[in-house]
């Protein structure tokens, strides 16, 4: 395998958008040092990679987000108090710090684009019905409590 | 002591064939000698008589016959281990009309093989005077040739006469040692008079058109039926077997010889490239490894029945075709067991060989040959980049359908569609994300600037937000997706466009962001995921054709077993990469 096809076939790898199958095929040929005609069709996937990844709109734009669906609750949101008070912070540091002060650690949790949650036991400490899923503090859709954010109530 | 080196030169000549056997027992005369001691060079009527001589042409009857004219022809001009300097159509015949021991050549359609010595150097004279007299008759011959030129051409342009000219004197005296072969050289068989009645002679037993003037590869073709002949014996009808076969070599004769001359020609370029990349310049060898490295279509056939044998292995899908450089090229050619056994044709000229190669009776048992079938991969409307074009195997011809090309373009294409396609899938996360929020808290003006621009829109001024996201999917409907979609838009089809249409047309001024987002998913679905789909097939179909597995490396489907799953992880792991 010459070297063009070698390093095609690392990024594919390291770009995480390769199959399972794709993966396969390009550890092996990486390992053994293919001919170039045995790599020939793997090589030619490697520009549709992006095709039939089974995802639609929705998650697609929820990876893009850091959204972890499954996990995480994004439309209830949190209590109007809890919300008011932590709009008192400056920074999201301030905010987790406010959010710390009044569930302490283990009541709250982020998702990897760093949203700040109630676990099910913040959630309880907060007078909630818990929850099997983190509830984002700062839901995503409007409702009267963003009427109470702009009041600052 | 003195005749030694004559002895010597004899010698050499007899290990060609040339001087007893092949000049009935006369003395080898020295213009023979001369020549004999030249280097090896392939473009000699001479040269072409010994390796005639040497595929056992003469006198080897036991030998196999060879399966066709072209494969009868090679042996000719391969053998003995002479490596031509290029294929046999390039060769040079030279300008110079002269027998080979330098006597102008005589009536028109005798042997140039001169009955005896013509130059009066006793035996035992010096090398010096060998040489000097060589010079001596030469230089008295320049003139002589030159009037019986311009004589010879007259006669010619009269009487339709062999013009002496060299190709066409190979030409006769391959059909000579044809006939000869084929009914015996006694007192009473007839020779051919006129170039025309050679030609006839050929035509008839290879199935050859020879109209025009006689060309290199008749030429050396005329000995190949010589070789055939002999190998098959007097009493044998090489003619009948060779007419039929002829034809499907000749049909796709001269785009195959250009098209393996082109590969040589690249193999010429690697080497080249190769020396340059020794050079002491470092710009000059950066270069030249770049060069070296560019890698286009080429076309492996396996050898094996000469021209039509390759014809015939392009039909029964034997061929390869491969993405080489030219470094990779020279190699190949380079190596005798590779060269041996394979050629090598430029893969841009595949599509005209096949086209030629379905002009041969051969292709006429498999495959209908009137026209290519369109086949459009995107349904009517799209662009002609995605229609590729077959030609369909007949029922019962247990062969497949035959891509006319060889499919690169068209897999060009798809991949420029999908690189498109994930764009256009890049601007509708970036829409879908802007849209999802939307509220009069949320949503600023300036988010849906950033949304049309995203969109490659200008926003027309003075709109309210849900107007604007109206307006972007209103830009959004078929007319403008081609635009937005690059490459990827000639894929849309007209019922494409007519269902994007019907979507975005259910909108309305007093729609609600929940709406729009609505229909942005549904154009999302409708747009990107359907030509996602339609890319795939796509590649299905044309895989299908070339016998690729492209397609097949795609398949999400193809759930890894757990020995496979831990390969894949280790491997992961031992690059660094996290699973």
């Amino acid at each position: 395998m010459d070297k063009q096809s070698q390093l095609a076939l690392l990024r594919g790898l390291k770009s995480g958008t390769l199959n399972k199958n794709q993966q396969l095929q390009a550890i092996r040929a990486l390992k053994s040092n293919a001919p170039n005609e045995d790599v020939a069709d793997l090589m030619g996937s490697l520009a549709f990679t992006s095709l039939n990844t089974g995802k639609d709109l929705k998650m697609l734009v929820d990876e893009r987000a850091g959204r972890d669906r499954k996990n995480f609750d994004y439309e209830s949101g949190g209590d109007g108090k809890l919300r008011s008070l932590m709009s008192f912070g400056e920074t999201q540091g301030d905010r987790e710090s406010i959010l710390r002060s009044l569930v302490g650690e283990t009541g709250y949790i982020k998702d990897k684009a760093g949203r700040l949650a109630l676990t099910p036991e913040g959630q309880k400490i907060r007078g909630m019905e818990p929850s099997q899923k983190n509830i984002v503090i700062e839901d995503e859709g409007f409702s009267m409590r963003d009427i109470s954010d702009l009041a600052g109530i | 002591m003195a005749r030694e080196p004559l002895r010597s030169y004899q010698n050499q000549l007899m290990n060609y064939g040339i001087g007893r056997a092949f000049a009935d027992n006369k003395p080898v005369t020295r213009g023979q000698m001369a020549l004999a001691e030249l280097p090896e060079d392939p473009t000699t009527y001479l040269d072409n008589l010994k390796r005639l001589k040497m595929a056992g042409g003469i006198s080897r009857v036991d030998e196999l016959v060879p399966n066709d004219i072209f494969e009868a022809t090679e042996a000719v001009t391969g053998a003995g281990g002479i490596t031509p300097s290029s294929s046999y159509m390039q060769m040079d015949y030279g300008t110079g009309r002269f027998a080979p021991d330098g006597t102008p050549l005589g009536e028109p359609g005798t042997k140039i093989i001169p009955e005896g010595p013509k130059m009066p150097v006793p035996l035992g004279a010096s090398d010096e005077a060998i040489a000097q007299s060589m010079i001596a008759k030469k230089e008295e011959n320049k003139m002589s040739a030159e009037e019986f030129r311009a004589n010879e051409a007259k006669i010619a342009d009269m009487q339709g006469m062999p013009t002496g000219d060299p190709v066409e004197t190979a030409f006769i005296a391959g059909i000579d040692e044809f006939i000869k072969a084929s009914r015996g050289a006694g007192p009473d068989a007839p020779k051919p008079k006129t170039i025309e009645e050679y030609k006839e002679i050929f035509s008839d037993a290879t199935g050859l058109d020879v109209s025009g003037a006689v060309d290199k590869s008749q030429a050396l073709m005329s000995f190949g039926l010589a070789l055939m002949q002999n190998r098959a014996g007097k009493n044998f009808n090489v003619g009948k077997i060779l007419s039929a076969v002829g034809k499907a070599g000749e049909a796709a004769l001269p785009a195959l010889e250009k098209a393996k001359a082109s590969a040589k020609q690249a193999a010429l370029a690697g080497g080249k490239f190769a020396l340059e990349m020794q050079s002491a310049d470092e710009a000059k060898r950066a270069a030249a490894s770049e060069k070296a490295m560019e890698r286009s279509d080429y076309f492996i056939v396996p050898k094996g029945g000469g021209i039509s044998g390759t014809a015939s292995a392009i039909l029964n899908d034997k061929g390869r075709l491969e993405k080489l450089s030219k470094y990779e090229i020279n190699q190949l050619l380079n190596n005798p067991e590779f060269a041996k056994n394979y050629d090598i044709l430029d893969g841009a000229a595949y599509t005209e060989i096949l086209s030629e190669v379905m002009k041969t009776p051969e292709a006429e048992e498999l495959y209908d040959t009137k026209t290519p079938r369109k086949i459009e991969l995107f349904g009517e409307g799209a662009g002609d980049l995605f229609t590729i074009e077959i030609w369909r195997a007949l029922p019962n011809a247990n062969v497949d359908g035959k891509l006319s090309g060889t499919g690169t373009d068209t897999y060009q294409a798809l991949a420029r569609a999908a690189r498109d396609i994930n764009k256009a899938k890049e601007q509708f996360i970036t829409g879908m994300d802007l849209a999802e929020g939307v509220n009069i808290f949320r949503f600023g003006v300036d988010k849906l600037d950033s949304l049309a621009s995203t969109l490659g829109f200008n926003m027309r001024e003075g709109l309210t937000p849900t107007q604007q996201l109206k307006f972007i999917l209103d830009k959004l409907q078929a007319q403008n997706a081609p635009a937005i979609l690059g490459e990827a838009g000639k894929t849309i089809s007209d019922a494409d466009r007519a269902r994007v249409a019907q979507i975005v047309g259910d909108l309305n001024a007093g729609s609600t962001a929940d709406e729009i987002t609505f229909k942005l998913n549904q154009l999302f679905n409708d747009i990107i995921i359907k030509k996602e789909r339609d890319i795939l097939n796509a590649l299905q179909t044309l895989d299908r054709y070339t016998g690729k597995n492209v397609s097949g490396m795609l398949s999400p489907s193809q759930e890894l077993s757990e020995e496979d799953e831990a390969e894949r992880v280790e491997g992961l792991k031992s690059l660094g990469i996290e699973v």
